[in-house]
């Protein structure tokens, strides 16, 4: 289980990050300001760092240095929308970053690509009888390979990290196709429906009424 | 043409051309001088010779027949005796006929002649050389003769060609002097304009700093002094106008900021909701969240409507009473303080201020509530009234957590906020301070803020009375 700091001095969005994180199956603690955060860093080792970059006592780019030096890779969150923020915070050394305000499914995905990046996840994830290679984008099932197109791959890797979420269309839209969803619901269902063939996933890949698609994994 | 050339060629030329007009008179004169010297001369000598002949042949016999061989004679012997024996001299008789001529020269002078005359003379050149021809007529009972004297006055010529000469050497050396130090003279002459130019570029440039040294007393001096003038105004302009624009960016930064935080946690908790099976326990839990956030920019919203309403506000002021201002935010933070347990000691005396009731009141609402935002459980707070003279003062003053000194200017930027957490949980949104300023101003009122860490906060406002307004 990957562990993960949150460093944010909200507290609705500290617990917010947490509740999601926990819900994905990550192991979290929270710091309320960069004097904890520093603290909670040297005291603990961590798989990934979030951290805002507004903090008291000690700022977020401070904060940022002290991670980098120890090695542990940090998604900044910011607020702060503009591209030169961005581009300092990555400067600086971040590994990725997320502006307030943000989808859950945003967050956890670009949580699993830094982590992956740096190797912290297993190239493969194990679900059910599928084995989803991520780096070579193949998939098993039952050891024998499953011929996927590169949007149902897509689709399908987006089902696995968040099960048991609901997601709507426009999120699906707007992560897989990576363009602006303009209603163009028969594309995403036709390609669901050949996803659940090809995988075997009919029963778990379950349609929300009005909503979209829930992955449910128990 | 750069200035420096044209100074520096105008220069020249004036210089040049005057000692050409000086030297051409100084040789001229002296040339005139010489040469009527030596005609005066040359005549002197020739009437001698001219009185010489009369005497001579005046004491010959009336009858002497042989007057042209005398006359020939008596030249020769005066001609020995002359101070340049060499001179040219002939002695004409009547008719013009050459009676005696001790060197060989033709002179056309004899034939200029006029009826009457004693002596007549001119300048000639005869062979490129110039002669002093003088003509005198010689009359008496012996007949009329012409003696004429000629002599060559060359050297006068020849010592102006060399005066010519070395003075133009002299003026091609002057020249050649005057031109370096006239040159050096532009130079400095227009050093501080070069320096001025310089300035003016590097203030172009970007360089607001960039000032001349004004060197003198003259005009260009003064335009130094005009343009470093010109240039202090600028810098301060420009300082202004971007501290303003810097001010603009925080504000909208901040102002940006503030919003998107409480619309994460809408955000986020609403999108949990929606797709998510939470427990009743955590979508009690978001639900409040998402409650208290969407409060918050409510907050927000209407605080920052106040700030842009004032912002275009003319305000009246209409005379108030101090008892019934003070009451109205006596009551109006009653609730407030009594959750925290913070006790508010009021001590007003009675007077008139003049302002805007609603304006007042929620300034002071504000600061009382930045107060109680910064005790802790079990503070105190003294709201206090004086009538001062011309003036009425209030002051509030808690014995709260106070303000580090370096950040007391800052606090009333929109936005601040000196420990963030504290203002978040507290429920402010950093603007309070910001609005009381405002309305200070729009008063035309004055304030101080006085403050030490962990002692408390004074904060005295003086509005000035009406009348005394009206005098000043």
């Amino acid at each position: 289980m990957n562990k993960i700091l949150i460093v944010e001095d909200e507290e609705a969005i500290a617990n917010l990050i947490y509740m999601n994180l926990k819900n994905a199956g990550y192991f979290c603690e929270i710091a309320y300001d960069g004097q904890e955060g520093a603290d909670k860093l040297s005291e603990n080792h961590y798989d990934l760092c979030l951290l805002d970059i507004m903090l008291p006592k000690i700022n977020g780019y401070e904060l940022l240095s002290y991670a980098k030096s120890m090695e542990i890779p940090v998604i900044f969150l910011t607020a702060k929308g503009e591209t030169a923020d961005k581009v300092e915070g990555l400067r600086a050394g971040a590994d990725d970053y997320i502006t307030k305000p943000f989808e859950i499914i945003e967050l956890l995905a670009r949580v699993e690509n830094v982590l992956r990046r740096f190797q912290k996840v297993k190239q493969t994830i194990e679900v059910l009888d599928l084995s989803i290679d991520v780096s070579s984008r193949t998939v098993l099932k039952q050891g024998k390979p499953v011929k996927l197109t590169y949007k149902e791959f897509d689709l399908l890797l987006l089902f696995v990290q968040n099960p048991n979420i609901a997601l709507y269309r426009e999120s699906i839209y707007e992560r897989v196709w990576d363009a602006p969803y303009i209603g163009d619901q028969r594309t995403i269902d036709l390609h669901v429906q050949r996803l659940r063939r090809k995988t075997g996933l009919e029963k778990q890949i379950e349609t929300v009424y009005k909503v979209g698609y829930r992955f449910n994994l128990k | 043409m750069k200035l420096f050339w044209k100074q520096f060629i105008t220069m020249m030329c004036f210089i040049i051309l005057a000692f050409m007009l000086f030297g051409n008179i100084l040789i001229h004169t002296s040339f005139q001088m010489t040469l009527s010297r030596e005609t005066k001369r040359g005549i002197e000598e020739m009437e001698m010779f001219q009185y010489a002949l009369l005497a001579s042949l005046e004491g010959l016999p009336d009858d002497y027949q042989a007057i042209e061989l005398a006359i020939t004679e008596i030249a020769k012997s005066i001609q020995k005796n002359l101070e340049n024996p060499q001179n040219m001299v002939t002695i004409y008789d009547e008719n013009k006929h050459v009676l005696y001529q001790n060197k060989k020269y033709k002179s056309k002078l004899i034939h200029k002649k006029q009826e009457q005359f004693s002596e007549i003379w001119q300048i000639s050149q005869q062979n490129g050389k110039h002669y002093l021809e003088i003509l005198f007529l010689v009359k008496g009972d012996f007949g009329t003769y012409y003696l004429e004297a000629d002599r060559s006055i060359e050297y006068v010529y020849k010592e102006r060609e060399q005066l010519y000469d070395s003075y133009k050497a002299v003026l091609f050396v002057i020249s050649f002097v005057l031109a370096a130090l006239s040159f050096l003279f532009s130079i400095r002459l227009t050093n501080p304009i070069r320096k001025l130019s310089y300035a003016t570029r590097a203030f172009a440039d970007g360089n607001y700093k960039s000032r001349v040294k004004k060197k003198g007393n003259d005009e260009v001096a003064d335009l130094m002094a005009d343009f470093n003038q010109m240039a202090d105004q600028l810098e301060n302009n420009i300082w202004e106008i971007q501290e303003n624009a810097r001010r603009q960016k925080e504000f909208t930064e901040a102002f940006s900021h503030e919003l998107k935080t409480p619309l994460t946690s809408i955000i986020g908790y609403a999108d949990m909701l929606r797709s998510r099976q939470l427990t009743e326990e955590d979508v009690t839990m978001s639900a409040d969240y998402i409650f208290h956030q969407g409060k918050r920019l409510e907050r927000l919203a209407l605080k920052m409507l106040e700030l842009t309403y004032l912002d275009k506000q003319e305000i009246t002021l209409q005379k108030l009473s101090v008892k019934e201002l003070v009451s109205y935010v006596e009551t109006s933070t009653q609730k407030l303080l009594q959750e925290k347990g913070i006790t508010l000691e009021v001590q007003v005396m009675d007077g008139m201020v003049y302002g805007d009731m609603d304006l007042l009141q929620s300034l002071f609402f504000n600061l009382i509530d930045n107060s109680r935002k910064a005790c802790e459980k079990n503070g105190a707070i003294l709201f206090s009234g004086k009538l001062l003279e011309g003036s009425y003062q209030f002051i509030v003053q808690d014995n709260g957590c106070g303000i580090p000194e370096e950040e007391i200017g800052k606090i009333t930027e929109a936005f601040y906020m000196v420990d963030k957490s504290r203002a978040r949980k507290e429920g402010g949104a950093g603007i309070g301070m910001a609005l009381c300023q405002k309305i200070i101003s729009l008063h035309q009122a004055e304030w101080e803020i006085q403050s030490k860490v962990g002692e408390g906060t004074r904060v005295t406002i003086s509005f000035i009375t009406k009348e005394r307004q009206g005098k000043g």
